[in-house]
């Protein structure tokens, strides 16, 4: 199953680097830079599936105390890390040939930022907390007030007035994208999921184990 | 967990190395607007210098800097993982020698 989803995620990759730099029509306004969109927004949608898939995990394992919720938390956290960082990045890249700066105090913008300090803010937690379940359910806590963060980026450029594009993806999408265009946006956003989803299943794997480790070193540590 | 272990052992990360160090050469290259590779003048004063094709080296960015941090944070599960193994190997050793005691 793992294979099979490894296979799909790269075939789909494959795909999509040829319909973003071969197939594809440029766009009239923003020529060549508008293709960095088949990038940036598929990273920003798992970035905040990945909060979202955080809370919930953290909520699960509040109330039920499994391990295996945390686990799956963690390592969504971690991967959102990396997801909210290159969002930043590759929104800074997009946002110099089009806006002539790097970076703007943008609401859009400016939640994005906050959901990589509430990732780091996670992970810090539950790196100098106490290890075992207290330093899970403080981290737990530290997700539910970052998972608020999500609705707030995505409503961010409804609300406010932003020179964000409009929305893409979701129930309030406002986008006209030609057919080409469309098609191409949405094999991205399949393959950058089934990635995200092949990654989060290999470091879930890899911290069960951990954890496991840290029990047999603490139970022989007791023992002895 | 397969693609992990394989790049694991098969793939030196130093074979990645002038790779990253080519691309982020590339990328300083079109940023900085000054010809490192080539001396030729006219490349970078050319009149597509601020035209839209000039845009292309942020797209090429976008696409290093994504697929770099992406590889880089499977080569991190890759050295957790073979640090994990390290420590069964370990257990699994000190197991046996506390059995013989």
């Amino acid at each position: 199953m793992r294979t099979a989803l490894f296979i799909i995620s790269a075939l789909l990759m494959l795909c999509t680097i040829y319909m973003i730099f071969i197939w594809v029509p440029t766009e009239q306004n923003l020529g060549v830079s508008q293709r960095i969109f088949y990038f940036h927004v598929p990273l920003a949608w798992i970035g905040m599936v990945s909060i979202i898939v955080v809370g919930v995990a953290s909520i699960a394992h509040l109330a039920s105390g499994d391990n295996k919720w945390d686990a799956l938390a963690y390592s969504s956290a971690e991967l959102g890390v990396i997801f909210a960082t290159l969002i930043l990045v590759t929104g800074a890249i997009w946002a110099k040939p089009v806006w002539g700066v790097w970076w703007s105090w943008d609401p859009k913008l400016t939640t994005t930022l906050i959901l990589w300090f509430i990732y780091i803010g996670y992970l810090m937690v539950r790196a100098y907390s106490p290890s075992g379940s207290q330093g899970r359910r403080y981290a737990s806590v530290v997700a539910l007030l970052g998972a608020i963060d999500a609705p707030l980026i995505y409503l961010a450029s409804i609300w406010w007035r932003t020179a964000h594009p409009d929305l893409n993806i979701g129930p309030l999408a406002e986008s006209s994208l030609d057919s080409n265009m469309l098609l191409t946006f949405v094999v991205a956003l399949l393959a950058f999921t089934s990635f995200y989803i092949y990654l989060l299943w290999e470091r879930v794997r890899i911290r069960r184990v951990e954890d496991t480790l840290d029990e047999v070193y603490q139970y022989a540590s007791v023992s002895s | 967990m397969r693609f992990i272990n394989m790049l694991q052992s098969r793939v030196n990360k130093f074979v990645i190395v002038p790779f990253v160090l080519a691309g982020i050469l590339f990328i300083c290259k079109g940023f900085v607007g000054t010809d490192i590779i080539s001396a030729d003048p006219l490349v970078g004063s050319s009149s597509e210098a601020d035209g839209p094709a000039d845009n292309l080296k942020f797209l090429f960015a976008v696409f290093f800097i994504t697929w770099v941090a992406f590889f880089a944070y499977i080569f991190f599960l890759s050295k957790r993982l073979s640090g994990m193994k390290r420590e069964v190997e370990e257990l699994r050793k000190s197991m046996v020698v506390s059995s013989q005691e």
